[in-house]
């Protein structure tokens, strides 16, 4: 009896424990197959036998026509030769799979509302957006609309094969980490995926808007006071094109109408949800061209740095495409085909956002509960229901019922919790995600462009997200367009919430594309954008009020007005230059004032301090921390007594209180409301430098040899599903307004320089690596390198390197079966 | 000892052709062979953790030796290479209770035998 029990029992122990082991708690995977060196985690560890270097690896598909051959540079970079477009894209989507197959099936899970299927209920707000966004919607239209070009119909159709050709041949030890971490596996790819990829991309620099936070400054004050305090366009404006353009004459400007002053009750004031972010730091990018005039060979050349959220991996992926067709260089997105910026060896091409305002929302005045009808054009007018379903992983599904007035869907119904504070409940969002585009046509063609014009016709069509596009040739061209979908509208709309029942507020067409910014050859031989206004008060269009500050734009152009001769190099340091010209037109008035009050001998200490400072954001510097600080609290004392929090309400932008501090030190604006408060700038000044130090204290300790910029910077790149241990931390300076704009986890995620000639040049660098295995060294092997902004020679074959190249360290050839 | 060895090796082969939990059936088997419920527990335990432990090891120094790292981040060791232990520990428990549950099979099956 006994060792009957004592059988059944270790028996029991046993079983247990494996089923322990073999299933998942919450986030944490099985610990038995995870763990498992055979298959598990362990399996990511990327190992070289040393006899796999320089030789070739043959993989058969019947899915390809001819033989495709793909070199793999030192840097690890992709150059794939294919002998037919299908074969080229088949390769493009097979090789980026192979890299960041989960980095793709993760972004398009996002776009289509899909997280909560892996990651429980903690992904439901997110899902929410989306899917109430209608993604999956949209991203149809544009799959019809690309299904009119058969080219981009079959680049589209053969990339998707070449991923779904690379997610077979895997097993189960095979699957990317994370999918082992998170415990799912992959799934087929589709075209559609792939188009939700790209939406996801529009809203990421699209999907703004301050109109709600506006509108209820509005409410606080009057449209006097708004235009006083939010101008269109800043003091300090540095416009890209300053050139006259050759406009259509027959355009109409629509009429401006009365503005519109939403019920207070519909501005949600009671709503105040503290622990939501307001729309994320703007994402943004520098892009900076010069002709040969300026140059030393005599040729154009182009740098660009693109802003976006840093994460491993990259949402940049570097590849050449090489086929019968094209030659090009640059980067992609994983989950699309064709390269999206970069250069072939007759033309180069950058872009930055355009911050065009294609986001508006509209206050819709429903019949009643049921929601069936608004009243819009003086009549009731029916609303559109859907309903779409979330599933949510161990838990049950969740659905959700989307109510879609002309303008578009009602993002959120009372009830909800917004994901963003510039984000209201209850109101229709029309947005240029929307509208159904075929981005894949327009990529081809710059891919294949020969010269500026073949840029410009490529990108007639283009349709958003809106971006500064920058075009030089070998011939020693150089050319500037704004392009995108813009619509026409009237000087000031979509700047606070539009009334959903009056057509004036509706999107009046479009802005003729030839009318749209652009500059061919100008006179001073050089362009830059960098997010800023692209144009002046005398454009006759409304683009939009609220741009990225100019101090990022005026830097570059400081740098470039009377350079001469410039090199590669030069562009190269520019990219890291980190002078503030925030600090430097901000600080000395500043300090002017808080020296006519009575100061301490600690304020001394810190004025002194602050007075030898060059104005750099170098990791060592402790005068840019105190300024931060410093700044941050001045900036938050002077708006906050007069328009609540910035979290609910708009506040003035910098560049108007820069203006204010310059021109108006006694404007009413420093004096607080409040009795008691402050009175003017100066003692503001001194006020909010006692305070900025003071809280400096808290966070980085009473020491202040110790306050190095370095340790105000978190200088983290996260993982993109933020899974600790996954990211990693480097060492650099910069800050928002700086050109090597770095600050808070964001900041240049590609940096290029091309210098055109009779063989093109190029550099580049990235932070994290091709991979996005955190097994393989390639999932961070650039990092060190581009946070000290040195760019790495870009490999550029016009046909396959022979087999002993020592730029190639492998081969892989695709055959067909 | 030659228990032992042997154990690791088959264990290693039927884990490389089939599921992570395969090589119950060779600790059971050692289990079955060994003289006490203890040693049977303490062989299929070290045979294991010296299995996954050692593999997960000799996995790291081949390779690019940045994994190792990350998983002890993830899992929130106070230092990353206990999640080497932490691997073997994994698979040495089911290694000794699959053991232990064959000791106690054979002995349940003796004693019968013996009447």
């Amino acid at each position: 009896m006994k060792r009957w029990s004592l059988f059944l029992i270790s028996l029991l122990f046993c079983l247990g424990t494996l089923n322990v082991l073999n299933h998942r708690m919450g986030m944490i995977p099985a610990l038995g197959p995870a763990l498992d060196p055979f298959h598990g985690l362990w399996a990511a560890n990327e190992i070289h036998w040393p006899w796999i270097r320089r030789s070739k690896l043959v993989w058969h598909s019947p899915e390809v026509h001819e033989e495709i051959k793909i070199q793999y540079d030192s840097n690890h970079i992709p150059h794939i030769f294919a002998k037919q477009d299908e074969d080229l894209f088949f390769a493009q989507g097979w090789v980026t799979a192979r890299d960041r197959l989960w980095q793709m099936d993760f972004q398009a899970r996002v776009g289509m509302g899909r997280l909560s299927e892996i990651v429980g209920s903690q992904g439901l707000r997110r899902d929410r957006l989306f899917v109430r966004l209608q993604f999956p919607e949209i991203a149809l239209k544009s799959l019809e609309e690309i299904r009119q070009n058969p080219e981009s119909w079959n680049a589209l159709q053969a990339y998707t094969r070449g991923v779904n050709s690379y997610i077979n041949s895997l097993k189960p030890k095979d699957y990317p980490f994370e999918f082992k971490l998170m415990d799912y596996k992959p799934e087929p790819w589709t075209p559609l995926k792939s188009i939700i990829i790209g939406k996801l991309m529009t809203f990421r620099l699209a999907g703004m808007s301050s109109d709600f936070r506006m509108s209820r400054s509005l409410a606080l004050y009057n449209e006097k006071v708004m235009d006083d305090l939010f101008p269109y366009f800043p003091f300090n404006n540095k416009p890209t094109v300053h050139e006259k353009m050759h406009l259509s004459t027959n355009v109409s400007i629509p009429r401006v109408p009365a503005l519109f002053h939403p019920d207070k009750r519909d501005l949600g004031l009671q709503a105040l949800l503290e622990e939501l972010p307001k729309t994320q730091l703007g994402d943004g990018s520098n892009s900076w061209a010069v002709a040969g005039t300026k140059t030393a060979s005599g040729f154009p050349m182009l740098a660009n740095d693109t802003h976006l959220n840093y994460s491993l991996p990259l949402i940049w992926y570097q590849i050449q495409l090489v086929s019968p067709t094209m030659n090009v260089y640059g980067v992609s997105i994983p989950g699309t085909p064709t390269v999206l910026f970069g250069f072939n060896s007759k033309v180069a091409w950058s872009a930055t956002n355009g911050y065009d305002d294609v986001m508006d929302w509209y206050d819709i005045r429903f019949k009643d509960e049921q929601k069936n009808e608004y009243w819009y054009k003086n009549q009731w007018t029916r609303t559109t229901k859907s309903t779409a379903i979330i599933k949510i992983r161990d838990s049950s599904p969740d659905e959700e019922t989307i109510i879609r007035t002309v303008q578009g869907p009602i993002l959120y119904e009372k009830g909800m919790t917004p994901l963003s504070n510039d984000h209201p409940v209850g109101m229709a969002v029309r947005w240029i995600g929307d509208e159904a585009s075929n981005p894949i046509e327009n990529f081809l063609k710059l891919d294949r462009a020969q010269s500026v014009q073949d840029c410009e016709s490529a990108l007639k069509t283009f349709v958003a997200p809106s971006q500064n596009f920058t075009c030089i040739d070998s011939t020693g061209n150089l050319e500037y367009l704004h392009q995108g979908k813009i619509p026409l509208k009237w000087k000031g709309q979509g700047r606070y919430v539009s009334d959903g029942s009056d057509p004036a507020y509706d999107w009046h067409g479009w802005i003729p594309q030839e009318d749209l910014p652009h500059v061919l050859n100008p006179s001073s031989g050089y362009v830059f954008s960098a997010n800023q206004h692209p144009i002046d008060e005398s454009y006759p269009y409304y683009l939009n009020w609220d741009y990225p500050e100019s101090y990022r734009a005026a830097r570059i152009d400081q740098l470039l007005k009377n350079a001469q001769h410039l090199k590669m190099d030069d562009f190269e340091k520019m990219q890291s230059d980190v002078y503030d010209p925030l600090a430097a037109q901000v600080l000395p008035p500043l300090l002017k004032a808080v020296k006519t009050q009575t100061l301490a001998d600690a304020d001394k200490q810190w004025i002194g301090i602050l007075d030898k400072w060059d104005f750099t954001r170098n990791l060592d510097s402790v005068a840019a921390t105190i300024f931060e600080s410093w700044w941050e609290t001045l900036y938050t004392a002077i708006w906050r007594p007069h328009f609540g929090s910035e979290e609910h309400f708009a506040w003035p932008p910098v560049s108007r209180t820069v203006q204010l501090i310059l021109e108006s030190p006694n404007s009413q604006w420093f004096e607080s409301p409040k009795d008691g408060g402050h009175t003017s700038l100066a003692a503001l000044g001194i006020e909010t430098l006692r305070a900025g130090v003071q809280s400096l204290r808290k966070k980085l300790g009473d020491n202040s040899n110790e306050w190095q910029w370095r340790r105000y910077l978190h200088n983290e790149i996260p993982h993109l599903a933020r899974v600790p241990g996954l990211g990693t931390y480097f060492d650099m300076g910069g800050s928002v307004n700086t050109i090597n704009a770095n600050f808070g986890e964001h900041g240049p995620v590609w940096r290029l320089v091309v210098e055109m000639g009779p063989k093109v040049h190029a550099r580049a660098i990235m932070p994290g690596g091709e991979s996005g295995n955190p097994g393989s060294k390639k999932y961070n092997e650039y990092t060190a390198d581009w946070s000290q902004g040195k760019l790495r020679d870009v490999v550029f074959l016009e046909t396959p390197a022979a087999g002993n190249d020592p730029q190639i360290e492998s081969t892989l050839e695709i055959e067909r079966q | 000892m030659k228990l032992f060895f042997l154990s690791i090796v088959f264990s290693a082969i039927l884990s490389w052709f089939f599921s992570w939990n395969a090589f119950v059936f060779v600790t059971a088997i050692m289990g079955m062979a060994s003289r006490n419920s203890w040693r049977a527990f303490l062989c299929g335990f070290c045979s294991i953790f010296v299995l996954w432990c050692g593999s997960s090891l000799v996995l790291h120094l081949l390779g690019d030796g940045v994994l190792a790292p990350r998983l002890g981040a993830i899992f929130n060791l106070p230092a990353w290479p206990l999640i080497f232990i932490l691997s073997g520990l994994a698979g040495g428990l089911i290694g000794g209770l699959s053991a232990w549950a064959g000791y106690n099979f054979q002995d349940l099956v003796r004693s019968g035998q013996k009447k």
